[in-house]
């Protein structure tokens, strides 16, 4: 800058720049700033602040019961219409629907379906095996009464016993067994 | 001379790269700092505080007009910069951050302190003002260099106290540290054309508060 000419504002903004603390002043700044520093993380924190932590605590607690109750509810609401599906499912499938029909919703209904089960069936030709004890006599009345609720085709099917030899040897049993009801 | 061209230009382009790397480097060693007291190195702060301090009790300074309000409002922007050091993820320089909370924290004092505020000067240094401004005033005004800084002081910091919070920091950023106006806009959060304006408003103004002083 010329001394002979007028400063600008540029110039006499720069004066501004020489306002500066001395090394007593920083010093103290800096003895002042770590005690601040420490009083902040000392004090405790207000009493509202906890019971705001409790509420939220709570808060999130009681939204995930919700939730698990929600998701259990779901659940059966899914396992009932899945259920009365298959009850409906198996009314339309039925080949013999016409007998079925005046059935349904009854216990012959149900009786009708549990014989109409290939699973059961084969648990009725195992009885059937066991013939032979002294106590099969009674297994192999139980069975011939489920068997007899259903139908007679059932009962005197010969593929029931396809897979034993043993089997086909106690027919004659079986057959007598029909004969006695 | 097709080589000694090649050869300077070469000069040219690893000077800029240097000069970017300073600038890169800078902000990266913050960076790390930072990260450091993330880390729950909590000493390392210091660092940053030793390497701030001055600038930032600047501008807030300038912006207060008072010596202790300045002194508590910086000490407080460190200890928040301190507190909420795990939100900065370096996405801009760690000053950058630093100093918009020094802005904000100074911005709401004045504006709740605006009824009771007095002023209370620094000390000015005599050898940090340039030898000319003073050379010319004294011959000037035939007043005592001293006694010439003083009222230099009070009529500046008054014109700036005149200005509104907005247009003030914009001055003291830009004239007083140096700031260009990308850094400005960065940090109080508005557009480079905004600062701009606000610079050319403030300095008219200034001008006008200032017209017995500057040519």
């Amino acid at each position: 800058m010329d001394i002979n000419k007028h400063p600008n504002l540029e110039d006499l903004l720069k004066v501004k720049k020489a306002e500066q603390p001395d090394d007593i002043f920083w010093k103290k700044f800096d003895r002042d700033l770590h005690e601040k520093t420490l009083q902040t993380f000392i004090k405790q924190e207000p009493w509202y602040h906890n019971v705001g932590n409790l509420v939220s605590q709570y808060a999130r607690s009681a939204s995930m019961a919700t939730g698990l109750v929600l998701l259990m509810g779901v659940a059966l609401f899914l396992n009932i219409s899945d259920r009365s599906n298959t009850m409906s499912d198996m009314k339309s499938q039925d080949d013999s629907q016409g007998i079925v029909q005046g059935m349904v919703g009854s216990e012959e209904f149900s009786d009708y379906a549990v014989v109409a089960n290939d699973t059961l069936e084969k648990d009725y030709a195992v009885e059937v095996i066991s013939i032979k004890g002294t106590s099969e006599t009674h297994d192999f009345e139980a069975d011939a009464i489920s068997v007899a609720i259903g139908n007679t085709a059932d009962y005197s099917d010969a593929s029931v016993y396809a897979s034993s030899d043993n089997l086909r040897n106690s027919k004659q049993f079986t057959q007598l067994a029909s004969f006695a009801f | 001379m097709k080589i000694s061209k090649t050869i300077a230009n070469e000069f040219i382009s690893d000077a800029k790269k240097a000069v970017g790397d300073a600038v890169v480097s800078d902000r990266d060693l913050d960076w790390a700092i930072v990260q450091r007291v993330q880390n729950g190195e909590v000493s390392a702060f210091n660092q940053l505080v030793q390497k701030y301090r001055q600038s930032l009790f600047s501008i807030i300074y300038n912006m207060t007009g008072n010596r202790e309000d300045a002194t508590d409002i910086a000490q407080d922007v460190f200890i928040k910069a301190f507190q909420s050091i795990k939100q900065f993820r370096g996405q801009s320089s760690f000053y950058t951050w630093l100093y918009r909370i020094a802005v904000n924290s100074s911005i709401t004092f004045i504006k709740r302190a605006k009824k009771q505020r007095f002023i209370n000067y620094e000390t000015i240094d005599e050898t940090l003002v340039s030898s000319e401004i003073l050379e010319y005033f004294t011959a000037k005004t035939k007043t005592e260099k001293g006694a010439l800084l003083k009222e230099l002081q009070e009529k500046l910091n008054e014109a700036l106290q005149k200005l509104s919070p907005k247009h003030r920091i914009v001055v003291i950023l830009h004239e007083v540290e140096g700031m260009n106006h990308k850094e400005i806009a960065d940090i109080t959060k508005t557009s480079e054309g905004t600062v701009r304006s606000r610079l050319h408003y403030a300095k008219k103004m200034l001008q006008a508060f200032l017209q017995e002083y500057v040519g």
